[in-house]
């Protein structure tokens, strides 16, 4: 058979690289401004858009969607093109992406900072930004699908099948979360009211947790965790069976986020059986990671990025044992409302997506070839 | 709450996307083989001639 | 990507610890931060009365906030090593735009045989196992979720109405400065919750609530029952400074709220999209609304007045004053006005 030549674009790549790197350091320093408001809030300035009220989504808008969203697209655009052994599907798309997605950032820091906001933690942004971001989405994943279709490797890495899951359910979450009435050309009302919102918010904000901050995450430790370690999953059996077990069981466990609260109890006890069940997938998850370094531990001593990848994968296994305690009603009682919530949301944050950012920042940047 | 039925419709969906993914998936063939593509994605296609590519 | 090594491993190692040491630092205190100040905010006296104050739960813990914050300092200065590390290593190597690649295309497959999934099922016990048990599950919600759809689950207060003109564009501006990131409304049914804040929430009480504004973190007290427990006056200084009425309070001044007019241009069109939201204003009030706006603020702000407080009453704190003021207040048993509040 006739060997084809063809080029990886590493361009797109380096791109959202730098992107990544940018929005990290803006969005872990409104992290830290806004910390230390809690206890000086004279740092504040007594400025409308530096006070912690605005600072703060400003700061997990930029982490999530500016900081982890670029890293995941980073990842994703360099191990699709290797894992397929294809090039892009369209280098044109992929520019649209990478700067259709940078104006949204642009445009989310500035709105939210000016107060403009719809109110619903984690999707604060208004209607028109909303807009960009479906459009910005649809692009993306005409560019992934189109890749897949043209691939030349026939099956498909477990990874990818992280990517599409990301792709499929990140939409669906955003359109109906965002379902919303236009009063003029910054504001809008939320089209559901009071505990209907309620639900709905929570079933986005958590499987946002779900599709955007996990999926595309492990979709990259599968990829990158195995390159890194230059040796294979520990099991890709269990990759495969844990992937559709996490996302079939994801979806349902958005209630969890308001035990107590004024949502009809089955709804709640629905949630809280599903969250208790996530555990088992989630620690298939992580094992895989953990135990694809058997034997390797040598290399993790010498090399930073396996370094990274281990905590990093430790606390995605620490923050999904405590995920499903904390979703248990009792236990919320006392972790609802509280800091302790901040502080798992932090193991998740700062522990899984931020170290696996960095380690895959440091592997792909250098990437010595024919080393 | 009425706002219930549009998330399981919206729910319900998804999972019926997956689920015809994951049937695609058997179909085709794509989980027959669970040992090989872990250990094939660890090289690189590197063209052989100019430098010789060995891990 | 460019070709060469990392400018210093043992600057990406430094950067590890660092963040691994800024994670710890970071999450301990808050961990302990959490449980503290939940266990407090539950803590009853012999005699049946809490036994912290909100504040004192929080100042409780502010060594924790500033351990915290050292932490993520720590995090921070370790992204700051990798930018300086990347930028080394960019310049030292040479970027490789389009990376060569040889593969052999991919050959479609020929057997597509209808019968042909199904027999490999067949031959899988597990996987069939699987699939059945997913079918089911779907078929199972499908079948479940009407029969709870039949009896609604939020059952209407007959006391609960739609926000005046005035509480619509305060509790806009609620939602603009990012209240509900610090503020819940939302009072669990509990016996501290209860003792602490009032009567717990009920579904009934949100159904006019577009966004719905429960919050998720308790920085500061819950406000779901904050309306007519203390004066206008009271609202009025404490968001012009927070510590003159409550010592020790970390939340943020407000003064813009004190010098901005509020943009009443817009509330037609608030109550036309909330009417089309299903919200009861009556047909062409979205015309007559800004005139009862009007009444209102001057009415908070005359009251404000007897309190020795001068302020006109087209400023935007006079609206937050009055959304404040009617939070939770519906299914108290008599509303009384405001003003007969004192």
């Amino acid at each position: 058979m006739q060997v084809e030549k063809f080029y990886y674009d590493n361009k797109i790549v380096k791109a959202f690289g730098i992107a990544t790197i940018i929005f990290g350091i803006v969005g872990m320093l409104a992290g830290l401004w806004a910390a230390i408001q809690i206890y000086y809030p004279a740092i504040s300035l007594n400025l409308a858009p530096t006070t912690f009220g605005r600072l703060r989504p400003l700061h997990t808008n930029a982490i999530i969607f500016a900081f982890v969203g670029n890293a995941s697209f980073a990842g994703i655009y360099y191990s699709l093109q290797r894992l397929l052994k294809a090039r892009m599907f369209s280098d044109k798309l992929s520019w649209i992406h990478f700067w259709g997605w940078q104006l949204i950032i642009a445009a989310a820091a500035i709105t939210l900072l000016l107060g403009i906001t719809t109110g619903k933690e984690y999707a604060e942004l208004e209607w028109p930004i909303d807009i960009a971001i479906t459009l910005v989405w649809v692009i993306f994943g005409i560019n992934m699908f189109g890749t897949i279709i043209k691939r030349r490797e026939k099956h498909l890495y477990v990874a990818i099948w992280f990517y599409i899951a990301t792709w499929v359910t990140v939409a669906m979450l955003h359109i109906v979360n965002s379902i919303e009435i236009p009063v003029s050309f910054l504001k809008s009302y939320s089209w559901y009211a009071g505990v209907q919102d309620a639900l709905v918010q929570w079933w986005y904000g958590h499987n946002a947790v779900a599709f955007f901050l996990t999926t595309p995450v492990l979709g990259l430790m599968y990829y990158f965790l195995p390159k890194a370690a230059n040796r294979p999953v520990y099991s890709y059996r269990l990759s495969i069976i844990h992937f559709w077990a996490l996302i079939f069981i994801y979806i349902w466990a958005g209630p969890h986020h308001l035990l107590y609260t004024a949502l009809p109890d089955w709804a709640q006890s629905l949630g809280t059986v599903f969250s208790i069940m996530l555990i088992a997938p989630s620690w298939g998850g992580m094992l895989n990671g953990l135990f694809t370094l058997r034997g390797a531990w040598d290399k993790v001593r010498e090399d930073p990025v396996l370094k990274f990848m281990v905590v990093a994968v430790t606390c995605y296994g620490m923050s999904t044992l405590e995920g499903p305690l904390l979703s248990l009603k009792n236990e919320n009682a006392i972790s609802h409302f509280s800091d302790w919530t901040i502080a798992h949301v932090h193991i998740g944050g700062l522990g899984w997506n931020g170290f696996i950012a960095f380690a895959i920042l440091y592997y792909m940047i250098p990437k010595n070839v024919g080393h | 709450m009425s706002v219930i039925l549009i998330l399981l419709i919206a729910s319900i969906s998804v999972a019926g996307i997956f689920l015809f993914a994951f049937l695609w998936g058997t179909k085709t063939g794509q989980f027959e083989d669970d040992i090989s593509p872990a250990s094939r994605i660890l090289f690189d296609d590197k063209p052989a001639q100019p430098k010789p590519n060995n891990k | 990507m460019w070709g060469t090594n990392l400018y210093s491993k043992k600057l990406a190692t430094n950067h590890f610890w660092l963040g691994t040491i800024g994670i710890i630092l970071y999450a301990v205190p808050l961990y302990w931060a959490g449980f503290e100040q939940s266990i407090m905010w539950k803590q009853f006296n012999p005699e049946g009365t809490l036994k912290f104050e909100f504040m004192q739960t929080v100042t409780n813990i502010i060594p924790m906030y500033i351990a915290r914050s050292i932490g993520g300092a720590l995090y921070l200065t370790g992204a700051l090593m990798m930018v300086y590390n990347i930028w080394k290593t960019i310049a030292q190597g040479k970027f490789i735009a389009n990376e060569e690649a040889e593969a052999a295309p991919l050959v479609k497959d020929a057997h597509h045989g209808k019968e042909y999934w199904h027999r490999i099922i067949e031959r899988k016990p597990v996987t069939m196992l699987v699939l059945s048990l997913i079918l089911v599950a779907i078929g199972g919600l499908v079948q479940i979720i009407p029969t709870f759809l039949v009896k609604s689950n939020v059952p209407t207060i007959a006391s609960v109405k739609p926000y005046t003109p005035l509480e619509l564009q305060g509790r806009d501006i609620y939602v603009r400065e990012g209240c509900y990131v610090c503020h819940s409304q939302m009072v669990r049914p509990f016996r501290d919750e209860v003792k602490r804040y009032g009567e717990y929430s009920k579904a009934g009480e949100f159904v006019y609530d577009h966004p719905f504004q429960w919050g998720s973190k308790r920085t500061g007290p819950d406000l779901a029952r904050e309306g007519g427990v203390r004066p206008d006056s009271w609202h009025f200084n404490h968001m012009y400074d927070p510590r003159s009425t409550s010592p020790g309070s970390i939340m943020p001044r407000y003064i813009w709220l004190f010098k901005r007019t509020l943009d009443i241009s817009s509330t037609p069109a608030k109550i036309r999209a909330m009417r089309t939201l299903g919200v009861p204003y009556e047909k062409g009030y979205d015309q007559t609304a800004n005139a009862d706006l009007a009444t209102q603020a001057q009415s908070i702000a005359d009251n404000l007045k007897k309190d020795k407080i001068e302020i006109a009453a087209d400023r935007e704190i006079i609206a937050l004053i009055a959304y404040l003021q009617r939070l939770g207040r519906d299914i108290k048993n008599e509303p009384k006005p405001i003003a007969e509040i004192k």
